[in-house]
């Protein structure tokens, strides 16, 4: 069949890509050993996020970026909800470069609680991050389809009481839709469906065998209130190696709630004209 | 001639070089000279199908005629007229010959005039038809085109309608075209004029066909419609057997003859829309020109597609039946006019049972008997009937059978109450022949005549009101218009409107209620109120034309009151409404408060306070727009009584 002459040497090239380079220098006993490795698959892990997005407009071309997000998940009697694990605080300072790009610069406080419940490591443990991102929008028919590019340096640090904070890089790429089902466009009174994936890749000193931190397949259900607000609720299957063993994967199902705010600090006389960018 | 001409030497005059040639120019000359002296200019008023314009033309005088010869101008345009017309070819001899263009619009200037140059501009809006082509020997050749487009600030917009149809002397032929802003007809036609082959209708980007009619060499044999996506419906017609056939003009007659042809099996009435709409259309514009042309002396014939019909001819019978009809309609129709336009009859039926009864009956008689009557002579004069089978044509008009001999009223309460027949005339309301018919239009007129004795007005004397008071006269005649205004209006108005302006309606059937109580009394009293009440009318029409400006006034504050945000979110722009608090509070309080004074019967007096007030109110919310109203929002978030409202906005103290 054609379709296999082209899907095996793809699946071929996507193994190969997830070969580690140092173990392929390893010994013949080495060799060996990783014939026998299988990568495996924790048990999916249920997960609750409460997100608000702010996008707070400042001047013409600036904007401040003002997300907390809240994160649950399940502990052995409840799912999804059970426990915090995450609240996160994300700030930036965007800057819209014409009506379909955007790109922003700041920094992100996230707080970890420690959520294993046999650790006896601190309960809170602060992580702190610098990120930049670049967006770009373009129309498909009456939807709309976005490229976001985001780059973080984090620093973070385990539970464990020897652990102490590390560096790693993440380079994460995201494909959205939106696509307005009740609407000729998306504007207000809109209901509209975005499915989204995203792909997050990391490395660092100790990003040894797991640069696929995460693979995130989210659809989510929107409604435009108004162009100042938004609300969407979705859910996400999402994936990825742990830093310790590459070949062990954590799996997520994550039920999400949005709500996207869009106010405007400017006095009346500075919004005029409002939408001209590069015109 | 030439040889005398050479005798006297005139050939040796060096512009003559050549002995043939010169002897034909000197001919022309001659001829020329004696055209100029016989020639004369007529500039002047001039009337063309009731447009009165001014006309520039050169004539001949032959024997006491006046054969119009050379260029040809009229115009209907002055400074306040907004409808111009204009009309410009030649004639040769009363005939009309070479290119002829007929333009006409019909515009509306804007609210707005514009400063330009240190004058004031008034821009239009509308729309502009032209008509041209070429007449070759008093018969339309080449091409002729019709174009319908509107016009948007005094600047050509876009294009309505255009048809573009070749002719060969006078027969029209090969391909033509007819277009929309969403249709395009394309058919074709034979050396003869008549109707061949396929007839296409397309959507406008010519993807989709919507219908298809085949024609054989004049005759419709099928018709193919396009329901929706998935449902096409075919129609076939067979003349096959039918002898007696005629081949007549495709204009809106033919479509006509179809329609009632087709009513028993087609529920889509193919020949109401579509397609047939267009050739209709296009038909009336060519039928606008043969009625001009006539007009100037001139008989042209542009709506020449010919197509075959059978002939169901009418015997003689039948054509006894329609004059007896004819005749009938003309005694009745002439009795419902003198008896529904009689003013003293129009106020007394206000306060007086029984002129109620039968003048509330003749309204009844006219719509429900003469108005179908009236439709079946119409068809007789364009002459279609001896094309419809008779049991079609009644069934067309009467889908129902013929209506019920029963006549309804109303008192003067406006209580339906049923008036006593006495005519002992019948006839069959289910038939299939014109003889019930007939029976049925004497039977109205009978009707007529015993409402026209019963409320005393003469048979010999069908102008009864010599000497009606003209006060009174006018101001019955003013209530009528604004009466029959208010019902043209009401009907596609948004509901809250509707309801008030027929409030008005009602009101003015008070006020002249009131009236004609006092109309008894004294003669001074009466002048007085009918002078008040003249007045209050004319201000009830302008109120009703405000009124009907309202939900377009409050699509222009919406508009106003708009902006466009850019959202980062969707990098998309939205709409958004701005300063809800101000357009809610209009929307929901002062509005409806305004209009509920009106239901509640505004006197007379209040009329011109009222529209002052809204119009007031209309400045000020424009002016809001674009002030710093924080404050006010809040206050106007609170507050649920429109008069507070209105103080709060600036227009009531």
């Amino acid at each position: 069949m054609p379709s296999q002459k082209i899907i095996l040497p793809f699946l071929l090239a996507l193994t190969l890509a997830f070969v580690n380079p140092v173990r392929s220098q390893d010994s013949p006993d080495m060799d060996s050993e990783a014939e026998t490795r299988e990568s495996k698959y924790k048990d999916v892990k249920r997960k609750f996020w409460f997100n608000t997005y702010g996008n707070i407009r400042i001047s013409k071309r600036l904007f401040w970026i003002a997300q907390t997000h809240l994160r649950f998940e399940e502990t052995a009697g409840t799912p999804y909800v059970g426990q915090i694990g995450q609240i996160y605080n994300r700030h930036a300072i965007g800057y819209i470069y014409d009506k379909k790009t955007n790109f922003a610069l700041g920094g992100v406080l996230r707080l970890n609680f420690n959520t294993d419940p046999d650790s006896e490591g601190p309960d809170l443990l602060p992580e702190y991050r610098i990120w930049h991102q670049y967006q770009f929008a373009m129309p498909v028919y009456n939807a709309m389809a976005y490229h976001r590019i985001r780059i973080e340096h984090r620093w973070s640090k385990s539970f464990g009481e020897e652990d102490e904070y590390i560096f790693r890089n993440r380079y994460r790429y995201m494909f959205r839709l939106k696509v307005p089902l009740n609407k000729p466009s998306l504007q207000p009174g809109a209901l509209y469906v975005a499915p989204e994936s995203e792909v997050i890749l990391q490395s660092g000193k100790q990003v040894i065998d797991s640069p696929l931190e995460d693979v995130r397949l989210n659809t989510t259900l929107g409604y435009i209130i108004n162009p100042r607000l938004t609300v969407a609720a979705g859910f996400m299957y999402s994936f990825g190696q742990t830093l310790d063993d590459g070949s062990v994967y954590n799996q997520n199902y994550t039920f999400r709630i949005h709500m996207y705010f869009s106010p405007d600090l400017r006095k009346v006389k500075n919004k005029l004209p409002s939408v001209h960018f590069r015109d | 001639m030439e040889k005398l001409l050479t005798k006297l030497g005139m050939f040796h005059l060096p512009f003559f070089g050549l002995k043939g040639q010169g002897f034909w120019c000197v001919c022309c000359l001659i001829c020329f000279c004696n055209l100029c002296f016989a020639q004369e200019i007529y500039e002047g008023d001039y009337e063309i199908s009731d447009f009165s314009g001014t006309a520039t033309y050169t004539y001949t005088l032959k024997k006491g005629d006046t054969l119009k010869t050379g260029p040809f101008l009229f115009q209907h345009t002055s400074q306040d007229n907004i409808d111009p017309i204009e009309i410009k070819g030649s004639f040769e001899k009363d005939i009309p010959v070479g290119l002829w263009e007929y333009s006409s619009g019909n515009y509306v200037p804007q609210k707005e005039k514009e400063f330009v140059d240190f004058s004031y501009v008034t821009k239009l809006d509308g729309l502009k038809k032209a008509i041209s082509g070429n007449y070759l020997e008093g018969k339309p050749d080449s091409t002729w085109t019709i174009q319908l487009d509107s016009i948007r600030n005094s600047k050509l917009s876009s294009n309505q309608f255009k048809s573009e149809i070749t002719y060969k002397e006078g027969i029209p032929q090969l391909s033509f075209t007819i277009e929309t802003t969403e249709n395009l007809l394309a058919g074709r036609l034979l050396r003869n004029g008549y109707a061949h082959d396929t007839w296409t209708l397309f959507t406008k980007d010519g993807i989709n066909e919507l219908e298809n009619w085949v024609f054989d060499n004049g005759v419709l044999k099928e018709v193919h419609i396009r329901i929706n996506d998935s449902l096409e419906k075919t129609i076939s017609f067979n003349l096959d057997g039918i002898e007696d056939v005629e081949v007549i003009d495709l204009d809106e007659n033919y479509l006509t003859i179809m329609e009632f042809g087709l009513q028993n099996r087609d529920t889509t009435h193919v020949f109401d829309h579509g397609l047939s709409s267009l050739l209709k259309e296009n038909a009336a514009y060519q039928h606008q020109v043969e009625y001009m042309m006539s007009d100037l002396g001139a008989s042209v014939k542009l709506a020449g597609m010919k197509v075959e019909v059978p002939k169901y001819e009418l015997s003689r019978e039948e054509e006894r039946n329609l004059d007896a009809i004819a005749d009938h309609y003309q005694k009745s129709q002439s009795i419902a006019n003198t008896v529904l336009t009689d003013t003293r009859l129009v106020l007394k039926k206000l306060t007086d049972q029984k002129v109620a009864l039968f003048y509330n009956s003749a309204e009844d008689i006219q719509v429900r008997y003469l108005e179908k009557l009236g439709k079946l002579l119409e068809y007789r004069k364009d002459q279609v009937i001896s094309f419809i089978k008779r049991d079609d044509l009644i069934k067309g008009l009467w889908p129902s059978g013929l209506p019920p001999r029963v006549v309804m009223s109303q008192d003067t309460s406006g209580r339906e109450i049923t008036y006593p027949i006495q005519t002992d005339l019948t006839y069959k309301t289910i038939t299939d022949n014109l003889q019930d018919v007939e029976d049925m239009a004497h039977f109205t007129e009978a009707l007529l005549t015993e409402i026209q004795d019963d409320l005393g007005l003469s048979s010999n004397d069908l102008t009864p009101q010599k000497n009606a008071d003209t006060k009174e006269d006018e101001l019955v005649k003013q209530a009528t218009q604004l009466k029959t205004y208010i019902d043209s209006i009401a009907k596609p108005q948004r509901d809250d409107i509707k309801k008030t302006v027929l409030a008005l309606k009602e009101n003015t059937d008070k006020q002249l209620q009131q009236y004609a109580v006092i109309a008894q009394d004294s003669v001074e009293t009466k002048n007085r109120t009918a002078q008040e009440l003249n007045v209050c009318f004319a201000e009830k029409r302008e109120l009703v034309d405000l009124l009907i400006q309202i939900p377009e006034d409050q699509q222009r504050l919406k508009e106003a009151y708009t902006e466009e945000v850019y959202v980062i979110f969707t990098a998309t722009t939205m709409e958004e409404q701005v300063k809800k608090h101000i357009i809610n509070s209009y929307d929901e309080q002062i509005l409806p408060e305004l209009l509920k004074q009106l239901r509640e019967g505004l006197p007379c007096t209040g009329i011109q306070a009222w529209m002052t007030t809204y119009r007031n109110i209309q400045d000020r919310l424009f002016k809001l727009r674009n002030e710093d109203t924080g404050r006010l929002e809040r206050k106007l978030k609170r507050e649920d009584n429109p008069q507070e409202v209105l103080r709060l906005l600036g227009v009531t103290q």
